[in-house]
């Protein structure tokens, strides 16, 4: 039986979150698994760094990637007269995901942190005072983990509950760590080299299209903030089987009841 | 009577036992810090680089800025025929076959620190013809202050050089007293083998006490001159890259660790030694100049 996506989505929920984290866990555990082979490669302390910085940037653009993805999701099933997944609700999960996705940014950041401050200056504080006094990048990179900090301490439910509408101006600091995670990349790269771009390119697309939500509210139809949107209760009940249901009584032909 | 003057003729190895025992060597020690791991190698001090890690991660801006990228791509190089020209202000400009270089001037061994600006840095056992030699041959006239090193041009070949961001060729420069520095070596051979594409073959520029982009790889032209030249990087970037660019730990950089460096193969940085621990060798060529402010 094959399942439309939205569906899938929200029925097997749980699985779909599972697969999602585990995929995300992917290049934590290869990063794992060849520093226990140490088949890192040439420059071991440079790998270790690079892949946990871009895999946090790569899951920040991700969680601000969901809000779009939904919206552009719900409009191409409209386009494809798609039976399922025409309406924003149908891609909640999405929404739902978008916690766990934010998490696992900011275990990327803090493994990066951790590695910065264990190999690459070894808790060295004079080390460390130079760096901040020397490296702009280092700055920005400092300002993209500690904006993480409070919205990583904040993803429980509980706390959502507390901050009530402040959890959402709270967490806008997501635009700024990204922001900041760019800069910090793009500082550290030599002149010349394009590598940090299309982070940056992703990035600030995504931050455009909340720049034009903002500046032009009719962009969209509806409201679309980002969150759950409540589901309408399905009106139709499909049948399972429309062959198997319709077993009508033969009806008595015109001619028979006229005789009669 | 000096130390050298009473070796009798029958105590010197002849050449080609010397280069295997030399191979040899240098095998034994890649071996040995390949054994050691990275944590084994951070006790020791200033073991070779595997052969391996020294040419898969290089800056060969002439195929690629991805350093893992230029060793597949260098297969290309075609070390061989290679001219080397020394021209300028010399009275014998010359044009030698790059292969014969090494047997018309004799070459030696040289292990030597290798420091990237990057903050990275490597140890590798070269051959090669002082570079003090080969200027002498071609004789320098008074005029020849600054010497500069021209690499290849050829955009079919090198896929880096299609990149407009860059202005080819890649340039280098040393003031003459540098470049006659007995530490200077145009580099003919590594590990006890040809330079590997990827590392600059068939000849390129070893200045030990300098941040590795002055080593210039793949030398086509040895120019004499009286202004100092303008190299690829101070074209690129004139308020990072400076024309002296000893290795200093004392001056800092906008993005990579001056202070400290991290060996290939290694996990944790290790200190930075000023002119990268050849101190005792060159410091007098820069005796009362201001190099913080000459860079």
């Amino acid at each position: 039986m094959s399942l439309h996506p939205a569906l899938l989505l929200k029925e097997r929920y749980r699985l779909c979150w599972w697969v999602v984290f585990a995929l995300l866990c992917v290049p934590a555990a290869t990063l794992g698994w060849a520093a226990w082979q140490e088949a890192l490669g040439p420059n071991p302390l440079e790998r270790l760094e690079r892949d946990t910085g871009r895999w946090a940037l790569i899951c920040l653009a991700l969680a601000l990637a969901i809000t779009p993805a939904r919206r552009a999701l719900s409009f191409l099933m409209v386009v494809l007269r798609s039976p399922d997944g025409k309406r924003l609700s149908d891609w909640n999960a999405l929404v739902r995901m978008r916690r766990m996705v934010g998490l696992v940014a900011f275990a990327y950041g803090a493994a990066h942190v951790l590695v910065y401050l264990e190999l690459d200056v070894g808790w060295d504080g004079a080390a460390l005072a130079d760096a901040f006094r020397e490296k702009p990048y280092i700055l920005a990179g400092l300002a993209a983990f500690a904006a993480l900090l409070p919205l990583a301490a904040t993803s429980t439910d509980f706390a959502m509950r507390k901050l009530g509408r402040y959890w959402k101006r709270l967490h806008r600091l997501t635009y700024f760590a990204a922001c900041a995670g760019c800069l910090h990349f793009v500082w550290l790269s030599k002149p010349g080299v394009l590598e940090p771009y299309p982070y940056v390119a992703l990035i600030l697309l995504l931050l455009a299209y909340r720049v034009i939500l903002r500046l032009r509210p009719g962009f969209h139809p509806g409201r679309d903030g980002g969150d759950e949107v409540p589901e309408r209760p399905s009106q139709v009940k499909r049948p399972e089987s429309e062959e198997l249901v319709t077993v009508r009584p033969p009806e008595p032909s015109p001619e028979k009841e006229s005789i009669a | 009577m000096t130390e050298l003057s009473r070796i009798v003729p029958s105590e010197i190895t002849a050449e080609a036992l010397y280069r295997g025992r030399r191979l040899f060597l240098a095998k034994a020690a890649t071996l040995l810090s390949a054994g050691m791991g990275p944590a084994g190698a951070m006790a020791s001090e200033d073991a070779i680089s595997r052969y391996e890690e020294v040419t898969n991660y290089n800056n060969f801006y002439e195929y690629s800025t991805d350093k893992k990228a230029v060793a597949a791509l260098a297969e290309n190089l075609q070390p061989n025929p290679w001219r080397l020209e020394v021209k300028g202000e010399v009275e014998r400009p010359r044009v030698y076959d790059a292969h014969a270089v090494g047997r018309d001037f004799g070459t030696e061994e040289r292990i030597y620190r290798l420091r990237c600006v990057e903050g990275w840095s490597a140890v590798i056992p070269w051959t090669g013809v002082p570079l003090a030699r080969i200027l002498k041959a071609a004789g320098p006239t008074s005029r020849a202050r600054y010497v500069r090193f021209v690499g290849p041009h050829d955009p079919a070949r090198f896929y880096g050089q299609r990149s407009r961001r860059h202005l080819w060729p890649y340039v280098e420069g040393l003031a003459i007293e540098e470049a006659m520095h007995p530490l200077t070596l145009l580099a003919t051979g590594m590990y006890g083998g040809p330079i590997a594409n990827q590392c600059g073959a068939p000849v390129r520029l070893v200045v030990p006490w300098k941040y590795g982009y002055k080593s210039i790889k793949s030398v086509v032209s040895i120019v004499l001159e009286e202004a100092r030249p303008e190299s690829f990087w101070m074209r690129l970037s004139p308020e990072e890259y400076g024309f002296y660019a000893n290795v200093d730990p004392e001056v800092p950089h906008p993005r990579w660790s001056q202070a400290r460096e991290v060996r290939l193969g290694e996990m944790r940085r290790r200190p930075t030694l000023p002119f990268n621990g050849y101190a005792e060798q060159v410091a007098h060529l820069y005796r009362g100049l201001d190099l913080r402010a000459m860079r």
